[in-house]
């Protein structure tokens, strides 16, 4: 290790804490040896480039991958200049050669290499975030099929348990669910909090990132805003399946909009409040 | 220099990358009407195409075939979750004589596995590669279908 790299290592924690621009600065200086975090910046740039463009769409960005840039770039602009070494060099290698395949689901290896890289270079946080989004790319592609015949399963029977408690009799039969008046409510894996659970967690983290990031994780906040989006995504599955007022709304082009303005209200209040967690 | 060579490397990666995402994309094609494009090439008449949600993300086709059997037919990219809409179109007495066809790899029990693995097979490169289709219909029916090569359905 050159001594460049030590003096980083030991500077690191008082460059990360007390004074972020001059890590930054530093990392920008001519004679600064090609940092740890720079090569993470790279990678991710490219992985979320790729990302974008392999998923062959412009949409506006989802408020959870928002809330992550944000935080990304915070963690980033408050890494230390430690020097790269050849480990960081083969991570960043291995990043590239994933953007370079033609495959969506290859993003999932760039930005998980990105996030060790940036957890080499002394950002957790940011690792972790980066991590969290390789996750989230693979969704679609490996994970949410196998997740989702349980969870429809369960969300299936409890939504017909809770109608049948408020005296709209309603059976489950795998993820329909047949109601007394002859109609049929199906569950998508779009309905489920399949798909708002991921987001929700890493958009609360992020959040709590942004507006604390001295503050540790915060596994439980995280846990609890989990817990509130459960509920309030079953009450919106219980509304839908027992009206059809509800559900033509709920379903409409501004169905969407209490869904995400619960989300982000569950998001602060798990992100917001001072605590030990 | 050494930090411009990494930000170059970086997006001369993605650019080689998206350039052959690209090429892919280009070769499968998406189709303006693959209900029917993928009837026609499988000579069935396509009769219908159920949305369940207003996203047009999943859908159930019909199909009507000359000799008069009617199928139902989704992509297995959201096979998991019509299934249950799929099966709930027989009636019961006629449930224990559906079959269930995954049209590009041959018959297959109706094996919530076999999906799911096919399935993960299908979408590695996203929905721009064409994807098996689940085909639901009576037995009779689905004993002459179930040796007619299918294709798959166009690219998404």
């Amino acid at each position: 290790m050159s001594d460049v790299a030590r003096q980083g290592i030991n500077s690191a924690h008082c460059v990360a804490i007390c004074d972020a621009k001059r890590g930054f600065r530093a990392s920008l200086a001519g004679d600064a040896p090609l940092s740890i975090g720079w090569l993470a910046g790279c990678a991710a740039l490219a992985s979320g480039a790729h990302w974008v463009l392999a998923s062959g769409g412009m949409a506006p960005p989802h408020p959870m991958i928002a809330l992550a840039i944000a935080a990304l770039l915070l963690d980033f602009r408050r890494m230390a200049p430690i020097a790269a070494g050849w480990r960081e060099f083969v991570l960043f290698g291995l990043s590239l050669l994933a953007c370079l395949a033609p495959f969506r689901t290859s993003t999932a290896l760039g930005l998980a290499c990105a996030g060790l890289l940036a957890t080499r270079g002394g950002a957790r946080p940011a690792g972790i975030l980066l991590i969290a989004l390789a996750g989230w790319a693979l969704k679609d592609a490996v994970w949410a099929g196998f997740a989702s015949v349980p969870l429809l399963w369960v969300e299936t029977n409890l939504t017909a348990f809770l109608l049948s408690l408020g005296g709209a009799p309603a059976l489950a039969d795998g993820n329909r669910i047949l109601l007394a008046d002859g109609g049929r409510f199906v569950m998508l894996r779009a309905c489920s909090v399949l798909a708002l659970a991921y987001p929700c967690a890493i958009g609360v983290y992020a959040l709590r990132r942004l507006l604390r990031p001295t503050a540790s994780v915060g596994w439980r906040r995280i846990l609890a805003a989990l817990g509130l989006l459960t509920v309030v995504n079953m009450a919106r599955l219980v509304a839908m399946a027992a009206s059809p007022a509800a559900y033509d709304y709920l379903h409409g082009p501004q169905g969407a909009l209490p869904l995400q303005l619960a989300w982000a209200g569950v998001a602060l209040a798990a992100a917001l409040p001072k605590g030990k967690s | 220099m050494k930090r411009l060579l990494a930000l170059f490397m970086a997006i001369a990666a993605v650019a080689i990358g998206a350039w052959g995402h690209g090429s892919t994309a280009a070769r499968t094609g998406p189709e303006a009407h693959p209900e029917q494009s993928w009837g026609a090439r499988n000579g069935l008449t396509w009769v219908a195409t159920r949305k369940l949600t207003a996203t047009s993300h999943y859908m159930i086709h019909d199909y009507r075939r000359d000799d008069g059997c009617a199928l139902s037919a989704a992509p297995l990219g959201n096979a998991d979750e019509v299934m249950a809409v799929l099966r709930g179109m027989a009636t019961e007495s006629d449930r224990a004589q559906s079959r269930l066809l995954i049209a590009s790899l041959g018959p297959m029990p109706e094996s919530a596995l076999g999906v799911h693995i096919r399935r993960l097979a299908a979408r590695v490169t996203e929905g721009h590669a064409p994807q098996p289709v689940m085909i639901v219909a009576q037995s009779q029916c689905m004993t002459a279908a179930s040796g007619a090569p299918l294709s798959p359905w166009p690219a998404l």
